[in-house]
């Protein structure tokens, strides 16, 4: 009895090694397929079309990208409903607005050290639990599945379909704390390798019609106070603070390796959008009031995160005085 | 009807529906499935908890015709419940875990909800009408603005309900205009300080498609 018992205990105690040995050998692998689809993402000459759905809306686009001159290079094109565009050389972002209007946006370097030890920051094994599902046929290519499944109601789950061959994303979806997906990305079309030109990756518009704009948002307030800074009080358990550029830390954004989000804080003005949370897709959008030394302000916090995260992140921001 | 859909009803009757899960459930509100389903379940829990009180005829004859619009809306206005009143029940039911935070703006729009059942746990219907006053705002996009906002909680609101989800406000028209340039800037921080890959910038793409 005594030995049969034993036995049982010996063969449960194999099973558990074996299966716990399988975890972290699917973990790696896993995690070599992220590492792919990275390099994939920015080393590769692509061109295709997409369909991207968030919320009630969803577009198609046409994409080209490329690595050139050791910079990427990307072009996106709305292909539905309003014409719209968007050009990535390096750091050098645009959009180009019905043809006529052309954003310019920010303009950062990559060289700070915090940006380059995000280059490749991976999900942590604490907080995401990294798992590959079998291949499918996505646009016509063989793809493995990849299971990125969140271990707390913090952050949302993440299944990618990356090309086989090549390791680039086909196919993604963002999937919400009770499992439906709330974002979904997928090339319809593609073709990769592909030849590309130089004229691809530029914006063929008539300079009289064009005007250069920067995107109006959170600028430091002169009426602040001097010496004060905001900080995120509260932050989910894997998130961390990528470096901010803007003055008084008004903006500040946080990352896990995966998700993002933004806090804002700004002065109270007449705010269209109401205070708590609202949501497009897998995007938030949390409001709440905060007032310090008789000054009113708004808390702003957007990111692809859950509605009660953010709401946790906007509460726990405050001010500091005197650094 | 799939396991989802019974985790969702199961939740709902549990309080621990979230949004979502509601509104999976308003999405079949019609289906004779749907209904039986949740009339099964409250009778097993009925039974189970011997909570049930109605008489065996009513059982027997089948549903019962409630009309939960006036609870759903005393719910949201945190009032006494008519029945309540009438019959000078107690007022515990009435704390509808979802629909404190909803505004009168809201109750035209659940007017005329009408749904099956043969239980008369109160404290049931409540949970069920406040979970579909929510994810009405959501389903059928009341318009808002700053001063009647529906997710207007105060913050010591919000502090008494930390551990509930909190309600998601359906934007119109100029407020998801004003709400892509924050996440046209969220985008464009995410691409350029984050990551290389494209998820920011087809979100930026996307917002362009509304116009920015």
């Amino acid at each position: 009895m005594l030995l049969r018992f034993a036995l049982s205990f010996l063969v449960l105690v194999s099973s558990l090694v074996l299966m716990a040995g399988h975890s972290h050998a699917d973990s790696e692998q896993a995690k070599e397929w992220l590492s792919k689809m990275r390099t994939a993402a920015l080393q590769e000459s692509y061109r295709g079309t997409f369909m991207f759905s968030r919320g009630d809306m969803s577009s198609s686009m046409r994409v080209v990208h490329r690595f050139h001159d050791g910079q990427e290079q990307e072009r996106l094109t709305q292909l539905d409903g309003e014409m719209g565009e968007i050009l990535r050389r390096g750091t050098e972002v645009m959009c180009l607005v019905n043809g006529q209007r052309l954003i310019q946006l920010d303009k950062q370097e990559f060289s700070n050290p915090v940006s380059s030890a995000f280059a490749d920051f991976m999900p942590g094994h604490d907080y995401y639990a990294l798992s590959t599902n079998g291949f499918e046929r996505i646009v016509d290519r063989s793809s493995v599945r990849l299971s990125i499944k969140a271990e707390d109601s913090a952050r949302y789950s993440y299944y990618l379909w990356l090309d086989q061959a090549s390791g680039l994303l086909l196919k993604s979806q963002v999937i919400g704390l009770n499992g439906d997906a709330l974002e979904s990305f997928q090339f319809t079309e593609l073709k990769i390798p592909t030849e590309t030109d130089d004229r691809e990756f530029t914006f063929d518009v008539d300079e009289k019609v064009v005007s250069h704009q920067r995107i109006p948002m959170s600028d430091a307030d002169a009426r602040w106070p001097e010496r004060l800074v905001w900080e995120a009080g509260y932050a989910p358990p894997g998130f961390m603070t990528v470096d901010s550029s803007d003055s008084n830390s008004n903006v500040m954004l946080f990352t896990d390796g995966l998700a993002n989000y933004t806090v804002f804080v700004e002065m109270k003005d007449n705010k269209v959008l109401p205070e708590g949370a609202s949501r497009v897709g897998a995007t938030v959008i949390y409001l709440t009031p905060l007032k310090f030394n008789e000054r009113e302000y708004t808390v702003t916090v957007v990111g692809e995160i859950p509605p009660m995260t953010a709401m946790k992140v906007a509460k726990g921001v405050r001010p500091e005085m005197g650094r | 009807m799939d396991d989802k859909l019974r985790e969702s009803i199961s939740a709902l009757m549990d309080d621990e529906a979230n949004e979502l899960e509601a509104q999976r459930v308003l999405s079949k509100a019609g289906s004779v499935e749907l209904s039986d389903t949740w009339k099964r379940y409250h009778k097993v829990r009925d039974l189970m908890s011997g909570m049930s009180k109605l008489p065996a005829s009513s059982i027997n004859e089948g549903a019962l015709q409630i009309d939960v619009s006036a609870n759903v809306a005393a719910a949201i206005r945190g009032q006494a419940l008519p029945d309540e009143q009438d019959n000078a029940r107690s007022s515990k039911a009435s704390n509808g875990s979802i629909g404190t935070g909803l505004s009168e703006k809201t109750l035209p729009e659940v007017g005329s909800l009408v749904v099956d059942t043969d239980s008369d746990s109160l404290s049931s219907w409540m949970k069920f009408g406040g979970a579909i006053a929510a994810c009405l705002v959501v389903a059928v996009g009341v318009s808002l603005n700053t001063n009647n906002s529906i997710g207007a909680h105060s913050g010591a609101e919000l502090a008494q309900v930390s551990d509930e989800q909190p309600v998601v406000n359906e934007l119109d028209e100029g407020q998801v205009h004003s709400f892509n340039k924050y996440l046209l800037r969220h985008s464009e921080l995410s691409a350029l300080k984050v990551s290389s890959g494209m998820a920011p910038l087809i979100r930026v793409a996307s917002v362009n498609s509304v116009g920015i």
